[in-house]
């Protein structure tokens, strides 16, 4: 069953003057079932993140249709969307975004905080997933004391606080080192085996891609191909990304 | 590109940011010019044209008024500099040089406080004839004229030369410890401090206890010394409280688990804010102390203008005839008081001995004049001081123990035999310049026969209704003169001097005077109150736009998880409040208590100028309400613009039309 569909999408950013106009996404459409761990990668500028921002109701200037969970996020107002992302989405982001002035166990509490939850399943549920991601030891400690990779589980365990429909994860192991991001990919996995929890994540890195079960390629804002692992080792799977990755070309940057 | 140009360069792209530093000087220049020309000006310091009253009650404002100048200037260059420092980290990494920064620093500030020196005294110009103007409306002001003398300008150019020469100086001196990466983080990281923490928050209580126990039991009105100190103690104290206060709300928010994570975000948000806003804070707190204790007393005792004279003087007129002075026939006297407004209803004589340093009285003249039952032993003496003050003013009048009689047979001593404390009659000028003494009658018998022609008398006079006798009383002053020139010597060979000394003492003046003194205070008071109003806005402004850039990406990161305008509200209104009320509040109590303990000793009152402050204080705080409501309402507006959480209405389903560029491409 889908759990995310859209349906020809369309963003324009617009520069000055009538003809300074650029399409950062041309009428793209995907469908995600439930369940799924889905890669979307493509070269710099290929609309990526656009895409993503979009998904997940960051961006909210396009035209075209998001569904989730068969619920219409384009007609949605900002605070609708902004309770729609808080209780229905689960976000990880390539710096983070934990706020500095409070510990990792406090940043893992804010989406419950903020929609005034009960105290004693806030307490419950963190301390769960405080488990479930090895972060007991660290738990009252603040960011900037914690390395990058106990950072970005932080940020994890605070996507799924609130047992979202689907995970965004925008370049979730861009700023880790290789022994880190194995670990937070194994991490999305793990989530995914065990809670059968939907994730959809833009990454640059085959490696982190060979860990998802279908990998989406855009270019120029269009979706070029998709290739699924189906029963491939992660090994053969990272052979196919690299090979579709030079197939539809972008920079050497890129890969 | 040189140098010079490229910091020429600088200045201009950044001139809306110096604008506001530069306007706030310049207007603190201005005000601060146009009080020192009224200061200053010799018409408006003439006893015989300004009521004395009057010009005095610009002195507390003014001092006030340099102080706060000092502070201010010191926090805005300050404050200015913290924006400039990471721009400074910038230009370190590309390769400047500390000494380059140094002139850039230099440049700037002395630009700026020459540009603000010259508009102050520009503005200022102008704008002390139009204060002149407006306190000629107040107040009557004989026959003084504006005038600005080379004297303010240079006084106002050395005071502020002075200040900003030493915070540009320390401004430099603090560039050796410039740090490429501490510059970088500057804009985003709280100011360090060794004075946090919950220790700290306990030597502040201690110290206000301290200084609240002092000012209880030591208080003394004539010692400025002790009064000054104990404020400074309580500035301190109040300061040191600001600073652990943070760590204490923590810990008690913390304390219940339901509080904890309801006021997760606020409390982590106001230790940072307390922390950073602690000097801010400290600062807003003083002005409002002294904004409403100064307001605080001049309402009370204009509110009170009908009391104190009655209080001050027991007889509606009164004048003292000595040595041929104020001699005026009977008839004189009563075509004065039978054609008044109001009808004499009693007429009352009280002899007594002027000896120069000291007034002379029979204890039974006063028995008999006031019905008291005083009663002086042979060889004894009372000391009597006029006042009206209470009890606890006895401990600041020294009580004189022996009293040298010199009489032709050889000084005779008397002795003390106890200190009365009571405004027996008017003080009349001429009598008040020396001790009083009462005396039995075989002393005063002695002394008055050696000294006939010091005998004295005073005429206390009583009317129907005292508020009508104003025509009385001038009437009667005139012909004080009018007969002390025609008849005596003059004393002092200056006609308006003999006149203040010979004049009557009475409680139409005084009331009258009050009432001026009390219009010109409450007119200079809320002025300078609206300044500091202003004033402590701005500041506030300054400490927030400091902070803006941190708080920017502590709200795109929680849009990011999803945050509702009503949340951003509600987290952005928390600490928030406490920098806009907690000075207030932390003000408006100490300066209730200042007011009370100090009113207390002086006026034998503490609750009526206690109300008048929180009356003066709810205003204040009323108008804060509306300065925090607009300020939040736009800082909230701006930052659900910043982080694009603003619904904008649409025509249609797509989206796409608003507010695209390329800038959302970086983004």
């Amino acid at each position: 069953m889908p759990i995310l569909e859209v349906e020809n999408l369309s963003k324009e950013y617009k520069g000055k003057g009538k003809m300074n106009v650029f399409r950062a996404l041309n009428g793209i459409s995907l469908s995600v079932d439930s369940g799924e761990l889905v890669a979307i990668m493509g070269p710099s500028g290929s609309g990526k993140t656009t895409l993503l921002n979009i998904l997940s109701g960051i961006d909210t200037e396009y035209s075209g249709v998001v569904r989730i969970a068969e619920t219409s996020i384009s007609e949605m107002s900002k605070n609708e969307l902004a309770l729609f992302r808080r209780q229905r989405m689960g976000f990880v982001f390539q710096d983070y975004n934990l706020l500095d002035s409070l510990t990792l166990r406090e940043n893992i509490m804010v989406p419950m905080v903020l929609d005034d939850q009960e105290v004693d399943d806030i307490n419950t549920k963190t301390d769960e997933t405080l488990l479930l991601f090895d972060l007991g030891e660290v738990k009252d400690k603040y960011p900037y004391m914690v390395s990058g990779g106990q950072q970005q589980r932080a940020a994890i365990s605070r996507a799924i606080i609130n047992d979202p429909e689907v995970i965004f994860a925008d370049e979730p192991t861009g700023n880790l080192d290789s022994k880190s991001s194995s670990i937070v990919m194994k991490t999305f996995a793990k989530l995914n085996a065990l809670k059968g929890a939907t994730i959809v994540m833009v990454t640059h890195d085959p490696f982190a891609a060979s860990y998802c079960n279908r990998v989406l390629f855009i270019k120029d804002g269009k979706a070029l191909l998709e290739i699924t692992r189906d029963n491939k080792e992660r090994r053969a799977f990272f052979d196919s990304i690299l090979e579709s990755l030079a197939f539809i070309g972008g920079g050497e940057d890129d890969l | 590109m040189t140098f010079r140009r490229m910091a020429i360069q600088m200045f201009k792209a950044n001139l809306r940011r110096y604008l506001l530093f530069f306007l706030c000087s310049s207007f603190t220049i201005m005000v601060f010019f146009a009080f020192y020309s009224l200061y200053i000006n010799p018409d408006f310091n003439d006893p015989y044209q300004v009521n004395g009253m009057v010009s005095g009650n610009l002195y507390a404002p003014f001092l006030v008024m340099r102080v706060f100048a000092v502070l201010f200037i010191v926090y805005a260059q300050m404050a200015f500099l913290k924006f400039r420092k990471s721009d400074f980290g910038l230009l370190m990494v590309l390769g400047m040089t500390s000494h380059n920064i140094r002139k850039i620093i230099l440049l700037e500030n002395s630009l700026i406080a020459l540009a603000s020196i010259l508009t102050g005294l520009g503005a200022g110009a102008v704008f002390s004839g139009l204060f002149f103007f407006i306190i000629s409306l107040f107040v009557n002001i004989g026959g003084s004229s504006f005038s600005l003398t080379l004297e303010s300008y240079l006084y106002t150019i050395k005071f502020f030369g002075i200040i900003y020469i030493a915070v540009i100086g320390i401004q430099l001196i603090l560039t050796l410890r410039y740090n490429i990466v501490r510059l970088l983080k500057e804009s985003r990281t709280a100011e360090r401090s060794l004075l946090h923490g919950k220790i700290t928050g306990i030597i502040g209580v201690v110290l206000l206890g301290i200084s609240v126990y002092d000012m209880i039991t030591h208080y003394s009105p004539d010692d400025a010394r002790m009064m000054l100190i104990n404020l400074g103690v309580s500035m301190v104290g109040v300061y040191l409280l600001l600073s652990g206060l943070g760590d204490w709300m923590k810990l008690f928010i913390s304390r219940s688990s339901r509080a904890y994570h309801k006021h997760l975000m606020f409390s982590s948000d106001l230790n940072y804010t307390l922390g950073r806003s602690k000097i801010v804070l400290s600062l807003i707190t003083f002005l409002v102390f002294i904004t409403i204790s100064l307001s605080g007393i001049i309402f009370y005792i204009t509110w009170d203008a009908e009391n104190i004279p009655v209080k001050n003087n027991p007889y509606d007129i009164a004048y003292a005839e000595v040595f041929g002075k104020n001699s005026l026939p009977s008839e004189t006297l009563s075509e004065i008081t039978d054609h008044g407004a109001t009808p004499l209803t009693s007429h009352q004589t009280l002899e007594y001995i002027d000896l120069f340093n000291f007034k002379v009285f029979l204890d039974q003249n006063i028995n008999t004049l006031i019905g008291t039952d005083y009663h002086v032993e042979k060889d004894h003496f009372l000391n009597l001081a006029l006042v009206t003050r209470g009890e606890e003013w006895k401990n600041q009048r020294p009580e004189m123990s022996t009293f040298e009689m010199k009489l032709s047979s050889g000084n005779h001593t008397l002795y003390s035999q106890g200190l009365i404390f009571k405004m027996l009659f008017n003080p009349v000028p001429n009598l008040m310049n020396g001790l009083h003494v009462i005396v039995n009658e075989e002393d005063y018998m002695a002394l008055k026969a050696e000294n006939k022609k010091a005998i004295g008398n005073l005429q206390l006079l009583n009317f129907k209704d005292w508020k009508k006798t104003a025509d009385i009383d001038a009437k009667l002053n005139a012909a004080l003169a009018k007969y002390n020139k025609d008849n005596t010597e003059s004393w002092y060979g200056n006609e308006r001097q003999e006149a203040l000394v010979f004049s009557t003492k009475s409680r139409i003046s005084d009331y009258l005077q009050l009432q001026e003194s009390g219009r010109f205070g409450i007119f200079v008071i809320s002025f300078v109150g609206l300044i500091f109003f202003g004033a402590s806005g701005i500041v506030l402004h300054f400490s927030i736009q400091t902070d803006l850039e941190r708080e920017r990406i502590k709200f795109r990161k929680l849009n990011k998880i999803g945050i509702t305008s009503k949340d951003v509200a509600r987290i952005i209104g928390g600490p928030l409040k406490v920098l806009f009320f907690l000075p207030y509040a932390l003000g408006i109590a100490l300066s209730s208590f200042y007011v009370v303990s100090s009113s207390r000793v002086e006026m034998s009152t503490a609750l009526e100028p206690m109300w008048f402050c929180l009356l003066v204080g709810g205003a204040y705080l009323l108008l804060q309400v509306h300065f925090y409501r607009i300020y939040t309402k736009i800082y909230t507006r701006n930052m659900l613009a910043h982080i694009e959480l603003l619904d904008v209405p649409t025509t249609n389903n797509t989206r796409c039309k608003f507010n695209s560029n390329y800038d959302n491409i970086n983004k």
